[in-house]
């Protein structure tokens, strides 16, 4: 579904991704960890099309198609979703306008008529039930005032509306009490499935136990220099990743 | 200091009738006085820094006395969003400045409007005369207005006789139409809201033409003791349009004041307020926004004075600016050293959405006792790239995210009108408008 090769990033000045690889099929569930600053976000950003990241070489693939040459809006429209780490407040645009808004652009891309008021209704209502928001949230501005953690339900809560085939997650986990961890990540295997995939960025191996990853990444320093199943995210949890540095510069060394 | 202009429109106003004795006239008088002292304000003076009105004296302007003016049918008017939203409204039109002798007043419950002339000087109530707020010193418009006022549109609302009435509203339109020629003209309008009354007034200006006008609008307004007005102005002239609004509050004890300017048309364009607080826990909020594009001039000027304690005001200006316009915001609030416990709150937003647009706003406080809630505040940028962002990662088209976000900016300082079918087709109109 997803294929990255190579992929090297820059922003404001400063190289980030020196040279990303990494293969996301569907159905799989990818975790990737690492250390503050390594370039976790900007990965995301850039598959999402942020304009802030310049990618100076390598590709990334999606469907088949270079995805680094599509605008952001035809991304989203093809089934990719960047959950953010810092979901922006849109003053004067409430979160029930914005997610028909949304939801109707995907449909006309999909040849599909936009929800009447009845369907749109009862999509949000079964989703609201599920990452648990008060129903009041979808009158207020998108994430204005919101809390933290109802920054991130809400995140998960167009997840589910939009229901793409490639879900990237950015730290959703974090700022969230035990309760809100177990809806998200319930939120997450309800959209799991054969025909799509998941990238879960993430700095906690507790979310991992909610949801359970195929693969671990570690991204450091602009590349991952380890992968693994889900005994890597514990081996992490427990001694950190001062051993994986070691590991790399005594392969360095040899 | 009189210049050839200053002389062509002091030429015209001796020709209204000058033999009349009526109230009018003798305004008129005053008026003439005033404005042969001040002349057209120039850019050395403080108040008209940042806004060149000379333009004007390119233009060939002369009066359409009421008999020479056309008679316009509603017709004529353009399809504009808002007159969809107004069309069911009570309406008087003013053309070219006068309402038709012979029109038809609208019949609105607990309001009675006269058209005040040199020979019809009866008002409905002692308090809906002009002259009462209006002050000329300083206003050089305002001056020009009083010296052209052959006829005034009178407004009085009474209170409502049990809770269960609705709000009676009214919508004033003030259309120009040019078959030829340059006409100025100065629309007159007096509201006077009785003690616990309430009335929701809507003011436009528009025009028929293409070729330039001056449209130069005074509006006086009592609100007496509880007394509660919502005024909405709508100033969408024509493109080479010279548009000036004087409006003018005096509020008494618990009245409410709330006005929503949104200023769209001409090529230059200014209002002023002047708004006193006399009576303790008077509530004012001015809110607007205009929009411009090309080279238009779009300026606002307030005053508002708190000469008595516990009275309230909240000031709330956007402006979304386009291509080469400039905006002008400037609010003075004056705190008379008796006025203490006041709060007074202002905001000023612009957001350019050209490297060749520019807004100049100037907040100023004058306060003159320590207890008091004021502050102010002023912004200018541009689009928030990570909102424009964030709505393209969900699937929204550059476009279509760049017109919600303008619309959400534009549309803030009407979201607490209680008319809100305009709030949502001005909304509609700004969402559209900016997704180009
Ligand atoms: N817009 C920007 N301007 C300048 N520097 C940036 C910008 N965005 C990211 N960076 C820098 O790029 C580096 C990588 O940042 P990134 O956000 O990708 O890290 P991360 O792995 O997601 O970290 P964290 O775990 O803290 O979220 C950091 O040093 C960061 O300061
Ligand atoms: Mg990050």
């Amino acid at each position: 579904m997803l294929t990255i090769t190579d992929l090297k990033a820059s922003v404001a000045g400063n190289d980030i991704l020196k040279g990303v690889n990494l293969s996301v099929n569907e159905g799989d569930v990818h975790a990737i960890m690492g250390p503050n600053g390594s370039g976790k976000s900007t990965l995301a950003n850039v598959l999402a099309g942020h304009p802030a990241y310049t990618v100076t070489s390598g590709t990334a693939t999606y469907k088949g198609e270079n995805l680094l040459d599509k605008e952001p809006h035809l991304r989203a429209r093809e089934g990719l979703f960047l959950a953010f780490q810092h979901p922006v407040e849109i003053p004067g645009v409430t979160n029930a306008y914005f997610l028909k808004n949304a939801l109707n652009a995907l449909r006309e891309h999909n040849g599909e008529e936009p929800v009447d008021a009845v369907e749109f209704r009862t999509i949000l209502e079964e989703n609201i039930r599920i990452v648990g928001i008060d129903n009041a949230l979808l009158k207020r501005p998108v994430n204005e005032g919101f809390s933290g953690g109802e920054k991130k339900r809400n995140e998960i809560l167009q997840l589910l509306v939009l229901n793409p085939a490639l879900a990237i997650l950015d730290e959703t986990d974090s700022g969230l009490d035990i309760d809100a961890l177990k809806i998200v990540a319930s939120g997450v295997n309800h959209f799991r499935a054969d025909d799509r995939a998941v990238v879960v960025v993430t700095h906690y191996q507790r979310l991992l136990n909610y949801i359970e990853p195929d693969f671990v990444h570690v991204l450091m320093d602009g590349r991952i220099v380890k992968s693994g199943d889900r005994m890597l995210a514990q081996e992490l949890e427990a001694r950190g990743y001062d051993w994986i540095r070691d590991e790399l510069s005594e392969g360095d060394a040899a | 200091m009189t210049q050839e202009l200053e002389m062509r429109f002091i030429e015209q106003s001796h020709q209204l009738d000058t033999s009349a004795t009526s109230p009018l006239s003798a305004l008129r008088a005053k008026g003439l006085k005033s404005f042969r002292e001040q002349g057209f304000p120039n850019s050395r003076m403080e108040e008209w820094r940042t806004t060149d009105i000379n333009p004007i004296r390119n233009v060939n302007l002369s009066y359409l006395h009421k008999i020479d003016s056309p008679q316009c049918d509603q017709h004529a008017l353009t399809g504009a969003w808002w007159r969809a939203v107004l069309k069911d409204l009570p309406t008087v039109t003013s053309w070219n400045g006068h309402v038709a002798a012979n029109s038809k007043h609208p019949d609105v419950p607990c309001v009675d409007m006269r058209i005040l002339t040199d020979n019809d000087h009866t008002p409905a109530t002692p308090g809906a005369v002009p002259g009462r707020v209006a002050e000329l010193d300083e206003y050089p418009f305002a001056a020009l207005n009083t010296a052209f006022l052959e006829q005034a549109i009178c407004v009085t609302a009474a209170a409502v006789a049990d809770d269960g009435e609705t709000q009676p509203a009214l919508h004033v339109a003030h259309c120009v139409s040019a078959t030829d020629g340059n006409p100025h003209v100065h629309p007159r309008l007096v509201i006077h809201v009785q003690p616990n009354a309430s009335l929701r007034l809507i003011e436009s200006t528009c025009g028929v033409t293409d070729q330039p006008y001056l449209v130069n609008t005074v509006t006086e307004i009592v609100l007496e003791e509880g007394a509660s007005l919502e005024h909405i102005r709508i100033q969408d002239d024509a493109p080479g349009a010279f548009s000036f609004g004087n409006i003018y509050v005096r509020q008494e004890a618990n009245a409410r004041y709330v006005s929503f300017a949104l200023n769209m048309g001409a090529a230059i364009a200014r209002n002023e307020f002047l708004v006193d607080l006399k009576g303790e826990h008077a509530e004012c909020v001015l809110n607007g926004l205009y929009t411009g594009s090309r080279s238009q001039l779009l300026d606002t000027h307030s005053i508002i004075r708190h000469s008595v304690p516990h009275c309230t005001s909240s000031e709330l200006y956007k402006g979304i600016m386009d291509g080469d316009s400039r905006g002008v915001f400037r609010g003075l609030i004056h705190v008379l050293p008796h006025a203490i416990k006041t709060s007074a709150y202002q905001t000023s937003r612009a957001l350019l959405l050209s490297k060749t647009a520019k807004v100049h706003a100037k907040p100023q406080l004058l306060i003159f006792n320590d207890d008091v809630k004021c502050s102010h505040g002023a912004t200018v940028g541009g689009l928030d790239l990570d909102a424009f962002f964030f709505l393209q990662s969900r699937g929204l088209s550059p476009s279509r995210a760049r017109g919600i976000l303008t619309a959400a900016f534009g549309g803030e300082p009407f979201r607490e009108l209680e008319f809100s079918e305009l709030t949502s087709a001005l909304t509609d109109r700004l969402r559209e408008q900016y997704a180009e």
